[in-house]
């Protein structure tokens, strides 16, 4: 629900750089914990005021949420993805209750969900994903974001809940194995509306590419694709069996 | 099955797709044949990038049969008219930018416009129509005239007078029926 009470006050504890630094955690940790639950406060707070933000970026007109965590960290252990669960919660909720403010838009407006750099632990990506579930965004981009608990079947079961998705857009999601392959290329085969789909550098080694394509274009199903983007993703044409 | 034989058995099914990004792969001048093949069918496709993969020099006249297939009119009028492809390549023949247009029938004019004036140039055009019924002739001309329109002042075309000329002038080829 968007603020009612004028009065809140993001209620998860923000430390500052200094104390961070009095902590067991190396420069990393320090760093990703001070970048990222600073994102996430600002951006609960803006879904708790009611405003997307992400706007006008592709053409005008355009709402999105986006989650630009820092680039280029290493995958953390639990202790730092715990330490930033009070955060994640808080923008889960908030994300939770942001539908009204996509029921007011007009129906050609493109709404994105952008997710840079994420990383979760398993109890977050659940909140997140439940989330996820409620809002009818047109547009889901995910880069990066390689600790993203439970994967693909997180990505297949959001997009079977959203039936306004249009277009899935994955940057740098290199973990996929055979299950999430299938999972996903089994989503895209029975969405609705979904019409682009995108796997930008998702495989640079061995079959992925390969299993992707397959699993998408062999199939008895009339796939409904109008675009599909897979740079970067055949690293040896196999014969597969 | 290799997975380009999946996707040119794909393309040639005409579906649904109109954009597909292949950019930066390890396909080679073997799959490119097969993609090529696949778009001689294929009229829903506007889009195929495929630029750095593994192909070299000689994979610029595969596709161009795709798109512009002049070993005859009747293969330029059978070629893909909607695919424009983004390969390392620039695809141009004849100063034209292969498949440029949204619209196929302009780039279907504009080829076949492309090879008559080629023709033209070395008085060759009349050996293609030497089986063609007089009567058709009027019908001839005037699609001269109206392809000539599709070329936007391409230096490369001759005036449609030039091609008409040279049809008339040799009227003993024609058959009458």
């Amino acid at each position: 629900m968007l603020i009612r009470n004028q009065n809140w006050e993001y209620p998860a504890r923000v430390y500052t750089y200094n104390e961070l630094l009095d902590t067991n955690y190396n420069d990393e940790g320090v760093n990703y914990i001070y970048h990222t639950s600073q994102v996430l406060k600002r951006s609960t707070e803006a879904l708790r005021r009611g405003e997307f933000t992400h706007q006008h970026v592709v053409k005008h007109g355009d709402k999105g949420i986006l989650l630009d965590i820092q680039e280029g960290v290493p995958s953390f252990a639990d202790d730092i993805n715990n330490e930033m669960s009070p955060h994640w919660r808080e923008f889960a909720a908030a994300l939770k209750h942001f539908k009204p403010a996509f029921d007011v838009l007009p129906d050609d407006c493109d709404t994105s969900i952008t997710f840079n750099n994420v990383q979760l632990n398993q109890e977050m990506t659940q909140l997140v994903e439940e989330a996820l579930m409620n809002l009818p965004f047109k547009i889901f981009a995910l880069c990066s974001s390689y600790r993203f608990h439970g994967g693909m079947s997180t990505i297949a079961q959001m997009m079977g809940s959203n039936r306004y998705l249009q277009k899935l857009d994955m940057y740098r999601i290199q973990d996929m194995d055979r299950h999430d392959i299938t999972n996903l290329c089994s989503a895209i085969h029975c969405h609705p509306s979904l019409v682009d789909v995108a796997f930008d550098h998702c495989f640079t080694s061995g079959w992925g590419g390969d299993e992707m394509l397959n699993s998408l274009l062999r199939t008895d199903n009339d796939l409904k694709l109008e675009r599909l983007s897979s740079p970067k993703t055949i690293c040896e044409v196999l014969i597969l069996a | 099955m290799n997975v380009c034989t999946l996707l040119s058995d794909y393309l040639a099914t005409n579906p649904r797709l109109k954009e597909l990004n292949l950019t930066d792969n390890s396909f080679d001048e073997s799959d490119a044949v097969l993609i090529a093949n696949a778009l001689r069918s294929n009229t829903t496709l506007r889009h195929l990038y495929i630029a750095e993969n593994r192909m070299g020099d000689d994979v610029f006249d595969v596709w161009c049969r795709a798109l512009y297939d002049e070993s005859s009119l009747n293969s330029v009028a059978d070629s893909n008219h909607h695919c424009y492809i983004d390969t390392d390549f620039l695809m141009m023949v004849h100063n034209m930018d292969l498949n440029e247009s949204e619209d196929r029938e302009i780039n279907r004019a504009h080829k076949i416009y492309s090879l008559l004036s080629s023709r033209n140039k070395t008085m060759t055009n009349v050996q293609d129509f030497g089986d063609v019924d007089v009567k058709l002739l009027p019908n001839i001309l005037e699609i001269v005239q109206k392809y000539s329109r599709s070329t936007g002042g391409d230096n490369f075309c001759v005036e449609a007078l030039s091609i008409v000329y040279e049809l008339c002038v040799d009227g003993t080829r024609y058959t009458r029926r």
